[in-house]
Formats: structure tokens, C-alpha cells, sequence
């Protein structure tokens, strides 16, 4: 049944004032309103079962959001409570349904549902328009703009770095560079090591292995990108004077580090397609160090895909091996992750800025031929 | 000092460095339902670093696989991450290892320093120890004599290696008994290498205590004499002894839980803002409440303290002994089950604002909260025939953590009728991440050196000095009728009088 949208505050009021009637203990308390833009009708399921996890988790306002073409221009509102596993209310459920040319109003006829005072965190889901005036002016009014990467192509990490230097009252988050925490941690948990430390100096080689959609004719996935992006933002490597050389299921990159005398770098980026992998998932990460790579630090993901081994081989210094364990990550826990602190996270933006980079020529976002392949 | 670039930015900037992690009697509960899996999640959370290892060592014998299978079953049971995943568990236990010895044999410390130096080569562990004395405070002595006189003790002031030393309360059993104890500790170890656990503290909410505070404007003014009336602090328990008999009778309420537990919220909410987060800008606001505690002595013990022991009652529907028929109690036993007292603090914020604490075991409903209760408007303009209720605010550490706010509103309808209302703040259904448990934290502060959360030296005579005069006139003075309140209650009725008779009550928990 569809509500007014000047009924839709006084509908929730009612139906908080029910649930408290009946278990006493009931609290309103909600902590952001999440905007989500579902692109295409076939995300809605998908839209919803992530909803149902981040409520579990947080009380939030949620106002889904969709589109239909065609027909007499309007909005129509729906609300409910969000209910969680024990039956209690966690936050509002409001869906708005724009139809006809009423697509123009959206922004306008949300603000009036952004709670006041609490930030307002806006998902676009599905495939990042190049030019649309709905995602724009969502954007400007976000504190937080929510993305996954995993879902782009390489090239699109350009309109991302783009969406981040063009909107920057708003932060970025992305849903894939959450999951990818786990893994820079690893990365950098080999250099806490004392003995491993001077290494970091030494790098000349780093091999990133990912596990490629079907198809997939990027050179890597979104994820090796960001990862590349974080590693040339962390040890100021020269992104605009890497060399990249083309091979059938592989690629390199030369690049050197700046302000300081450091050997060259090699970055290779293979392909690995292997079952219960998630695509674009890294399978193999492994950075050489030292004369003849006399230093190896590798992780490895194992048989079981959520396992990956850790090992670094230091001359004359023993460290173990670990083997860790990445919990599954999905959609929904991606998403819980980014709105625990929906700040601005500058390593995020920094690191996609630097995978733009660094990838410009061989994802661009307009055909052409690459101007450094050889 | 060496800052990992790839460190900056990512959300684990603090990692523990390579150590050996030393459980003395590591034969008992507490390792098998606590420290065991507090490092096993630890590791899940990829916070331990790759050259960890563990060495239990305890009289019982045993050899390392057996103890590696009754650590998996004990962390099976109690680890807060179930299931164990085998894998992650196999990685884990290949760290851990055990050496049988008793604590008073040279030769046993020989043999743990073999397997220490045998670590070093094969595990990376460079030489850093961390002794964790899980073992009762009678034998502490011997066990850091032993451990210096093997050489198992490195110099404060090496910065290519560390040892440090974690120790469980009780701190002592009074002022001379504790002050004996840190000369010890003192005798093998230098103050800053010693971890003296109150694991209250490793609570996130007794953290957020501190959050609450320092992070927030608008409470900060009102947090003085000028705004609060009085402040009630309460560890209330529903079980009884629970088996520990033999330590009770020893203990009693105010040893076990006031001297330790309760002063240490109390200081976390009365301390002035330190300059900086740093173990000893906190450590010393803390101090400075205890050093300003009105000494209880002579007559104002008994104005001024209650002591109770329950006798049989109910709990959840079903009957239950009182504390003299507990196995290991005496059935004559004057030992306090309960305590309750009024406390005031002798600086310029807290002047003239009375601080009543309660703590005791089998009353109505497990509950460990700090509730500041504010004055009342100085003018009833809205409410001329009714007094208006005063604000409360109420810090829940334990169940249910959060925060509420009681204040006033108006009852809808033509006539002017205020009535409280509670704006309820609940961190489990506002962040979803389950809390690292207390000896997690407490376990990798450790391993970092950071002390913030430890009780120092200081920090434990001065309770006791609080403490002691109070212990010492209730054995000397008149003895109180036990059991003097039935298991389920909310304790004797002297302690409801003890604040009756301020025209306050004890807040409904």
C-alpha cells in the first residue's frame, strides 16, 4: 500500500509507537540514514538481503530507492520498521518509486527523509553513470558515498578517483577496499619484523596473482589495482613514468621509487582462475627483496579459499609461517564495515588516485591506443 | 624508532613484536577458560605476530601434545569465536608449548630457560618474554627469585630485548601484605616491566567510561559538586561462591571485588582529565582520586560501612544455600558476602557529593553500573505541588552495556505533568562487532608495553590504605549478626538505611 510522502514520517511514528506498546523496552534509535540507488530492478533482492544484514547489526534509516520509465510523473512512498532476528525494531524501511519524469524530483523528496543530524551515507548500486544528473546531485548531499569496486571494471577505478577529487565535501567508500584491509595488513605485517624492516628499502619485485572473471579482458581485477594503488601511494613509487609491458594472461610494470636511491621494481600481475575464488580475488601476493631476492615474503591463499599462508624468509632470521583465516565477507558485512565509521578515509582516496595512475594507459576510460605499451 | 610506512593509514597500527608468553601455572582454569583463548582469538584477528610462541609451565605433568588437546578443548568451549576452525587451530597450537616443573625448583627454571632459548632459535622470539603468574600470590616470591636467579630476567634498560611480568589480583591482603608484594615484584622486576591485571579495565565499556567523558562536551561541566548530587557505584552479582569456598573465606567481598573492581571504576569516573592518553598521564589522575579518598577510620566505620553474608534464598526459581553451607566455608564464617559504603572525595570537584558503593554476591539480578544522579532544578516552576525528579544518568558496565539518560517530560495533555522519561543507549544493538574480551586487550597491551590499563604500585598501596582501616575496625569492633539478608535480596537492610538516612535510595538496578 502506498503512502503519501507527506504521511510517510507520521506512518513510522505509529507504527514505533506500536512496537513500544508492545515489549516496553523498545528504543528508536537510529544512528545514519543510508540512501540507496538500485540502477536496475533486478539488484532489488540483492538490495534488500544486505539491508537485512546491516539492520541486524546497526538501526538505521534506510530509503530504497528505484526507478520506473514511462506512465504520469510521481513519486511513491512505502515505509515499514526494520525488524532484526529478535523481533525487535532497528530502524525505518522507506522506499520511494519514481516514475515518469518524476526521476528529477528524487533528490529533493529524499532530503525530507534524511534524519536530522545524524549522517546521511548514500549507495549507488550497480554500474557508475559518466554523466547523471540523480547521481550527482545524491553525491552532493552525501556525507558518505558508498561503491563497489569489485563490481567495475578496471577502467571505472578512474571514475571513481575522478568522483573523489570532483565531490570532496563527500567521503568515499568502497565496499572491496574494506575486504581488501585484511590484505594490506598482511602485507604490512611483514616489515614489522625488525630484521624484515630494511628490506621494505630493497623491494624488486612484487607479483600480484588474481583469480579473473570469465572473459575478463582487464589486465587486473579492480582489487589488484586498488592494491597497486595503495603499495605506489605508501612507497611513493613513480606512477607516471611506469613502463608497462604487455603479455597474453600477464602484464609488468617498471617503476621506480622516489626521493631516494632505490633499486627498480618490477610489478608482475598474473592471472590464476581458480574455483571457490571470488572474482577478482587476489590468490598470491609475493614481494622479493634483496640481491638476487635473497628476501621473499609471500601469502598464499590455500586450497580451503579462506585460508592464505603467510611466510617470510629473511636471511639468517627465522619467522614462522602463519596461516590466517579471512572470514567471509559479504555484501552486506562489507557494507556494515564502511557505515561503522562513515568518515573519510584519505588512504582509501589516495590509493585510488595512485591505481588511476598508474592504470591510465592501459584501462582508459575511451578507446585508444596506450601511449607507453611496448 | 622504526615506523612501518606501510603501517600509516591502515586500521592495526600497533602490532605486538616477537615474544615468548610464559603462563605460570598453566595447568589451571584460568589459562584453559581465559588466557588461552583470549591469545587464540588474538591470532584469529591476525594481532599476534608470526614469532609467538607460548610455554605453559606448571607442576602437573604433562607433556606438549596433551596440553595443546586440553587447550583445544577449552577453547573449543569458551573462545568467543566458535567454531574452532582446525586449520587456524593447528597453526595456533604448533605455538604452544609446555614444560612440567614445580615453582620452588631451581631446576625447573633451568629447563624453561632451555626451551625459552630453544624458542629464540627455532620460533624468532629474539629474546622477549613475558611471565604471566597465574598462580596464587603465596608462591609469587619464590617464582621471581627462581626466574632472576636463572637469568630469565632481562635488564629495564635493554632495548634489544624485553621481559615483563603480568600478575592477577589479589595485589596483597592488606596495605603491609601489598607494599610486601611490589617489594618483591619489585625485588626481580623494575615497576615498568610489571602488569598488574584488574581485568574490569580491559572491559570495553569501562573504556568507554573514558570515551564518555574526554570525548564528549556536554557532559563534562556538569560532571562536578556544582551539578551532581551523588553518584552510586554497584557490582551486584546473582551467583554465589561458586565452588571458590576456600578463596572466599580468605577474601570476602571487600578483598575481592571493592579494593580492586570498584575503585578502579570509581577512579575512571572521578579522575580529572589527564594530559594526555598515556599510561602515566592516566595512571596518575587515577591515583590522585584514591590519595583523595576520606580516610574510614575509628567510629566512621560503622556510620559509614555495612557488611553483609546472604543466608539461603532463591536464585532463578530455585532454592539455593546460604553462604555458610557453600562447600569449603566455615559454618561459622564472618566472612562478608556484601558490602556496601559512603565515600567522599576530598578535592575541588567532587567536595560535599556523597559516592555510595555496593557490591555483593546472590542479590536479586547481575548488575555492575556507575549512576550519576543530578541535583534537582533549584526551582519547581513547573511542578509547584510534586517534586520533580532528578536527572540520572546511568553508565551500565555489565550486562547489557550502555548508557541511559533519566530526565523530564511533559505528560501529554492540558495540565502541566512532568513525569521521567529513560533515552536508552545500547551497544549491542548499535554496534554488531562483538567486544574483544577483556584479557585480549589486557594480553596485547602487554605485549606492546603499553600500561594504560594496568594498576600501578602506587595505584594498589593507595587503595589498600584505603582499604585496611576499614578490614581492620571491622575485626576488632563490634561483629555484625550473619547472615544478615536471603540469597535473591538486594542485600542486609542496614545498607538501604545506610543511604535512607542521607533522604537518598539506592537506584532500582
Amino acid at each position: 500500500m502506498n503512502i503519501p510522502l507527506d504521511q510517510v514520517d507520521k506512518h513510522l511514528a505509529k507504527m514505533w509507537d506500536g512496537a513500544t506498546r508492545h515489549d516496553q523496552a523498545t528504543a528508536r534509535t537510529t544512528l545514519l540514514t543510508l540512501v540507496i540507488i538500485v540502477t536496475e530492478d533486478a539488484m532489488v533482492e540483492r538490495v534488500n538481503k544486505v539491508i537485512s544484514d546491516v539492520v541486524e547489526a546497526q538501526p538505521v534509516r534506510t530509503i530504497v530507492v528505484s526507478c520506473a520509465q514511462g506512465g504520469e510523473s510521481e513519486i511513491v512512498a512505502n515505509a515499514a520498521l526494520h525488524m532484526n532476528s529478535q523481533n525487535q525494531p532497528s530502524g525505518d524501511a522507506i522506499t520511494l518509486l519514481a516514475k515518469g519524469n518524476a526521476r528529477h524530483w528524487l533528490p529533493e523528496n529524499i532530503d525530507r527523509f534524511i534524519l536530522s543530524g545524524m549522517p546521511c551515507c548514500v549507495w549507488w548500486v550497480g554500474d557508475l553513470p559518466d554523466r547523471d544528473n540523480l547521481f550527482e546531485r545524491m553525491v552532493e548531499r552525501a556525507d558518505l558515498t558508498l561503491l563497489n569496486s569489485a563490481e567495475m571494471d578496471l577502467r571505472d577505478l578512474n571514475k571513481v578517483a575522478d568522483i573523489a577529487d570532483k565531490f570532496r565535501q563527500t567521503a568515499m567508500a568502497d565496499l572491496t577496499w574494506s575486504r581488501l584491509r585484511g590484505m594490506q595488513d598482511l602485507i604490512a605485517r611483514f616489515f614489522d619484523h625488525p630484521d624484515a624492516a630494511p628490506y621494505l628499502d630493497e623491494l624488486t619485485r612484487i607479483t600480484f596473482a588474481f583469480s579473473p572473471r570469465e572473459n575478463d579482458i582487464d589486465v587486473a581485477s579492480t582489487r589488484v589495482g586498488l592494491l597497486l594503488g595503495w603499495l605506489c601511494h605508501a612507497l611513493h613509487l613513480d606512477t607516471q613514468h611506469a613502463k608497462w609491458y604487455l603479455k597474453k594472461g600477464a602484464a609488468q610494470i617498471v617503476m621506480h621509487r622516489r626521493g631516494g636511491n632505490y633499486p627498480e621494481i618490477t610489478v608482475h600481475i598474473q592471472r590464476d582462475k581458480r574455483p571457490g575464488v571470488h572474482d577478482g580475488a587476489l590468490t598470491r601476493v609475493e614481494l622479493a627483496a634483496g640481491v638476487d631476492e635473497e628476501a621473499l615474503f609471500t601469502i598464499a591463499r590455500q586450497d580451503d579459499p579462506a585460508n592464505v599462508l603467510w611466510t617470510a624468509r629473511v636471511p639468517s632470521v627465522v619467522i614462522p609461517p602463519q596461516l590466517m583465516h579471512f572470514e567471509s565477507h559479504n555484501e552486506g558485512r562489507m557494507l556494515r564495515r564502511c557505515l561503522e565509521n562513515p568518515v573519510r578515509d584519505p588512504l582509501f582516496e589516495q590509493s585510488v588516485r595512485a591505481a588511476r595512475d598508474i592504470l591510465r594507459s592501459v584501462a582508459p576510460r575511451l578507446s585508444g591506443p596506450p601511449s607507453t605499451y611496448r | 624508532m622504526y615506523a612501518n610506512p606501510l603501517r600509516v593509514g591502515l586500521e592495526t597500527e600497533r602490532v605486538a613484536p616477537p615474544c615468548a608468553f610464559v603462563i605460570f601455572g598453566a595447568s589451571g582454569d584460568l589459562t584453559r577458560r581465559k588466557l588461552i583463548p583470549a591469545l587464540y582469538n588474538l591470532n584469529v584477528s591476525r594481532l599476534l605476530p608470526a614469532s609467538f610462541s607460548m610455554i605453559g609451565f606448571a607442576n602437573t605433568e604433562s607433556t606438549t601434545e596433551q596440553f595443546r588437546a586440553n587447550m583445544h578443548a577449552g577453547t573449543a568451549q569458551f573462545s568467543r569465536r566458535k567454531p574452532v576452525a582446525d586449520a587456524t587451530w593447528l597453526d595456533f597450537a604448533s605455538r604452544l608449548h609446555y614444560v612440567t616443573g614445580t615453582f620452588e625448583d631451581p631446576a625447573a627454571y633451568g629447563r624453561l630457560r632451555e626451551k625459552l632459548e630453544e624458542l629464540d632459535q627455532t620460533a624468532g622470539t629474539r629474546g622477549n618474554r613475558i611471565y604471566y603468574l597465574a598462580i596464587p600470590p603465596s608462591l609469587f616470591p619464590m617464582a621471581i627469585e627462581n626466574l632472576a636467579k636463572a637469568g630469565l630476567v632481562s635488564d629495564p634498560n635493554d632495548r634489544s630485548r624485553f621481559t615483563r611480568i603480568i600478575v592477577e589480583k589479589p595485589f596483597g591482603r592488606d596495605l603491609a601484605s601489598g607494599d610486601a608484594l611490589n617489594q618483591q615484584l619489585h625485588k626481580g622486576f623494575a615497576e615498568s616491566q610489571i602488569f598488574r591485571i584488574d581485568h574490569y579495565l580491559g572491559k570495553e565499556t569501562v573504556q568507554n567510561l573514558l570515551a564518555f567523558r574526554f570525548g564528549n562536551e556536554i557532559f563534562e561541566p556538569l560532571w562536578n559538586r556544582n551539578h551532581i548530587d551523588h553518584v552510586q557505584i554497584s557490582v551486584a552479582e546473582d551467583i554465589g561462591v561458586e565452588g571458590r569456598g576456600k578463596f572466599y573465606e580468605e577474601a570476602g567481598t571487600t578483598r575481592d571485588i571493592v579494593q580492586n573492581h570498584l575503585l578502579q571504576l570509581l577512579m575512571v569516573m572521578a579522575m580529572e582529565p589527564p594530559a594526555a592518553f598515556e599510561a602515566d598521564a592516566v595512571r596518575d589522575e587515577k591515583v590522585k582520586v584514591l590519595r583523595a579518598l576520606r580516610p574510614i577510620v575509628g567510629e566512621s566505620v560503622a556510620k559509614l560501612t555495612v557488611r553483609g553474608q546472604y543466608a539461603h534464598g532463591s536464585f532463578a526459581g530455585k532454592p539455593v544455600v546460604g553462604y555458610r553451607e557453600e562447600p569449603n566455608v566455615s559454618p561459622h564464617s564472618m566472612i562478608e558476602t556484601y558490602v556496601a559504603m559512603k565515600l567522599e572525595v576530598d578535592n575541588w570537584r567532587w567536595a560535599g557529593v556523597p559516592i555510595y558503593i555496593r557490591a555483593g554476591k546472590r542479590l536479586t539480578k547481575r548488575s555492575t553500573e556507575i549512576s550519576i544522579h543530578f541535583k534537582r532544578v533549584p526551582h519547581s516552576l513547573l511542578s509547584p505541588k510534586e517534586p520533580i525528579t532528578p536527572d540520572v544518568l546511568a553508565l551500565r558496565i555489565q550486562p547489557d552495556d550502555g548508557i541511559s539518560l533519566r530526565f523530564m517530560a511533559k505528560v501529554p495533555g492540558p495540565s502541566m505533568i512532568l513525569r521521567p522519561v529513560n533515552m536508552d543507549f545500547h551497544y549491542g544493538t548499535t554496534f554488531a562487532e562483538s567486544s574483544p574480551e577483556a584479557y585480549e586487550r589486557l594480553n596485547l597491551d602487554c605485549m606492546l608495553g603499553d600500561p594504560t590499563l594496568f594498576a600501578r604500585a602506587d595505584e594498589v598501596s593507595a587503595a589498600w590504605r584505603f582499604i585496611t582501616p576499614v578490614i581492620e575496625a571491622w575485626q576488632h569492633g563490634d561483629q555484625p549478626t550473619f547472615p544478615n539478608y536471603h540469597a535473591g535480596t538486594w542485600g542486609p537492610d542496614d545498607a538501604a538505611r545506610l543511604i535512607e538516612k542521607d533522604g537518598r535510595a539506592w537506584r532500582r538496578l
